[in-house]
């Protein structure tokens, strides 16, 4: 009876409440002569983006500049959590070590970086970046590669020539041994390699005030993957500590009484142990570093958020609207990860240990 | 370098008047005051009532050492509190408010699963979850204004945007929390008719706050990190006025010590919580 009573009574105060604040909100969008809806997403977007995988000009669509945003995102975090990874179990390996000043040395790179929020991070390699580096006139150059405060320009290869790669998955889900699966690989690394030659390479040439042609990189790229790599590389290294660490100590001693090294020991017995330990934390951190790329709208780089809620809502007014989409598909993100990472990776894992 | 003291001060206490800055050492003594009450309290030196009441005394004090009224103290516009003081009031204001606020909203999810504002509150905090702190920055500086129509400035903005931040976060902490209480527990409870409100008083909530202290630290300490990004909403707080400095010509060159100072700050704030983490956890004792 009381529980029905408060529900009735919050319903009521719930409804009211909402129903006030959505009058409201709509007597405010309609002062502005804007009206409620999403067909504005297909009108002419009018703004070039810049820095782009794909190119966005300013006579396609709002949906088009989003879709790009959302790519540049992704791009950035795969080349994020890969980096990252890497540097997690860099220093996750040095800190099992005896060395007492590795291990000081790896907790002092974690405590650091882990307790200087990211933005400040993101900021300073942005400063230092471009304080530090040659501007467009006189780059550092390495053969035809050039570094400048305004990016690191490289010839460019047709794309039709990174095809190839995409057979990689393939040597991996179709190879039967380790052995062949090495020599798969490196054949096709080679093949690959050798094929290169023989495309016309796009080559960076200098005009008046640029240099034109080739591939770009520009300078916020990199800051974000360097500080978000930094950033998460830290809290990745953690998650793997505690992950070896719950190896029992008799597989260590195991492997060495076999005459193992340290790293063998490590990268061999301990890491394929611990991977079912530690991946639900991992996969957690790697959503947390896709949340965190929304911080490039500090120093500009058009990723998802900055174009939708930057960009497109300065320019079309169109506050909620913005907003809304950018909960949503962020909330898409999220569910989709989390379902993935309670339902299928971990009881998996979990069955081999 | 003989304008290091100017790049400090800058840094520190921001726009805030020359003639008021005895007020903000004031408010920094009562951060350290109420770390110190708090442990106090951890070890049953003062009981709950005390307890409650000077961290009511403590919070409404600082508020008001910060704004003024305009009778004993000059008021101070809300865009004046600035500089790394601000990180320091903001986290300090937030996490006691979001953890008494949590503490109910662990009630309802854990006594009142079926309740409709239960269900509600669930789905809310789960897409706060999923969401960056600065889409929700944004929603309440853009959004809530044409809502309410009430003027909000970023300072109420950003306040409100990380309390609500950190109910969400810290609400899924106890949930955790609660979910390694021993079965014992609810089973002793039940034999001696201990049931409803005064269970979740006297025996869930004791335990979940010492379940939970080492993520509780995590979660604060991630606040205090995310009081940075206030600056992305036109606050000026440490890092805002760091930018104004470099924008400067004659402080372009001084980045690195500025990003020093700015980056051992926050280092140190956040050491001390971690700190006071520790501390806590030998605290808690139940004999």
């Amino acid at each position: 009876m009381i529980k029905q009573s408060i529900n009735g009574l919050f319903s009521i105060i719930a409804l009211t409440t909402l129903a006030i604040l959505l009058i409201k909100l709509n007597q405010n969008i309609n002062h502005q002569n804007l009206e409620f809806g999403f067909d504005f997403l297909f009108s002419q977007s009018g703004f070039d983006i810049g820095d782009t995988w794909i190119a966005h000009t300013h006579d396609q669509t709002y949906a088009h500049a989003i879709l790009i945003g959302l790519c540049n995102t992704f791009i950035l975090a795969i080349a994020c959590v890969l980096l990252s990874t890497l540097i997690g179990i860099f220093f996750a390996i040095l800190s099992t070590n005896h060395s007492r000043w590795l291990k000081l040395l790896s907790s002092a790179y974690i405590n650091l970086f882990r307790n200087i929020p990211l933005l400040v991070q993101i900021l300073f390699f942005y400063t230092s970046i471009l304080y530090w580096l040659p501007p467009i006139e006189e780059t550092l150059q390495f053969a035809d590669i050039h570094l400048s405060n305004r990016g690191l320009f490289f010839p460019k290869a047709p794309s039709i020539a990174f095809l190839p790669l995409l057979l990689i998955p393939l040597i991996f889900i179709k190879a039967t041994s380790f052995k062949n699966r090495k020599n798969l690989f490196l054949g096709l690394i080679i093949i690959w390699g050798v094929s290169l030659f023989f495309y016309d390479w796009q080559i960076p040439t200098r005009t008046r005030f640029s240099l034109s042609g080739g591939g770009q990189l520009s300078i916020e790229w990199f800051t974000l993957l360097i500080a978000l790599s930094i950033y998460s590389s830290s809290y990745i290294a953690e998650c793997i500590r505690g992950g070896i660490h719950a190896i029992h100590k008799h597989q260590t001693e195991s492997a060495k009484s076999l005459g193992l090294n340290h790293l063998q020991i490590m990268i061999k017995v301990i890491l394929p142990q611990a991977v079912p330990i530690f991946m639900p934390a991992l996969l957690n951190q790697y959503l947390n570093l896709t949340k965190n790329i929304s911080l490039a709208i500090a120093i500009g780089y058009p990723d998802f958020f900055g174009i939708t809620a930057g960009t497109i809502l300065n320019q079309s007014g169109r506050s909620l609207e913005c907003i809304l989409v950018v909960i949503c598909i962020y909330g898409l993100i999220n569910t989709i990860s989390t379902y993935f990472i309670e339902n299928i990776s971990y009881p998996k894992w979990k069955n081999h240990v | 370098m003989s304008n290091i003291h100017f790049l400090i001060d800058f840094l520190l206490f921001g726009f805030f008047p020359e003639q008021q800055r005895w007020r903000l050492m004031i408010i920094l003594l009562i951060c350290l005051s109420h770390t110190w009450l708090t442990l106090k309290f951890a070890r049953h030196s003062i009981p709950l009532k005390t307890f409650i009441l000077c961290s009511f005394c403590l919070l409404t004090s600082s508020w008001y050492l910060a704004f003024g009224d305009g009778w004993l103290l000059n008021i101070i516009p809300t865009n004046q509190l600035s500089g790394f003081i601000l990180n320091i009031c903001l986290a300090y204001w937030s996490i006691p408010i979001a953890t008494v606020m949590s503490v109910g909203f662990c009630y309802l999810m854990i006594y009142q699963p079926e309740l409709w504002p239960t269900h509600c509150f669930v789905i809310l905090a789960k897409i706060i979850r999923s969401i960056p702190l600065i889409t929700l920055l944004f929603f309440i500086t853009l959004i809530l204004p044409m809502m309410t129509n009430i003027e909000i400035t970023r300072f109420q903005a950003a306040l409100t945007g990380l309390i609500i931040f950190l109910i969400a976060y810290i609400v899924e902490v106890f949930k955790g929390a609660h979910q390694a209480i021993d079965t014992h527990q609810h089973e002793s409870a039940a034999a001696l008719q201990i049931t409803g409100i005064r269970k979740f008083i006297h025996i869930d909530l004791p335990q979940i706050i010492k379940n939970s202290i080492p993520s509780l630290i995590n979660t604060y300490i991630g606040l205090i990190k995310d009081t940075a990004l206030v600056t992305i909403i036109g606050l000026s707080d440490s890092l805002g006025n760091l930018q104004l400095l470099i924008a400067k010509y004659e402080f372009k060159h001084d980045f690195l010590l500025l990003f020093a100072i700015i980056a051992a700050l926050f280092w140190m704030l956040c050491f001390i919580c971690s700190l006071f983490g520790k501390k806590l956890e030998k605290a808690i004792v139940y004999e």
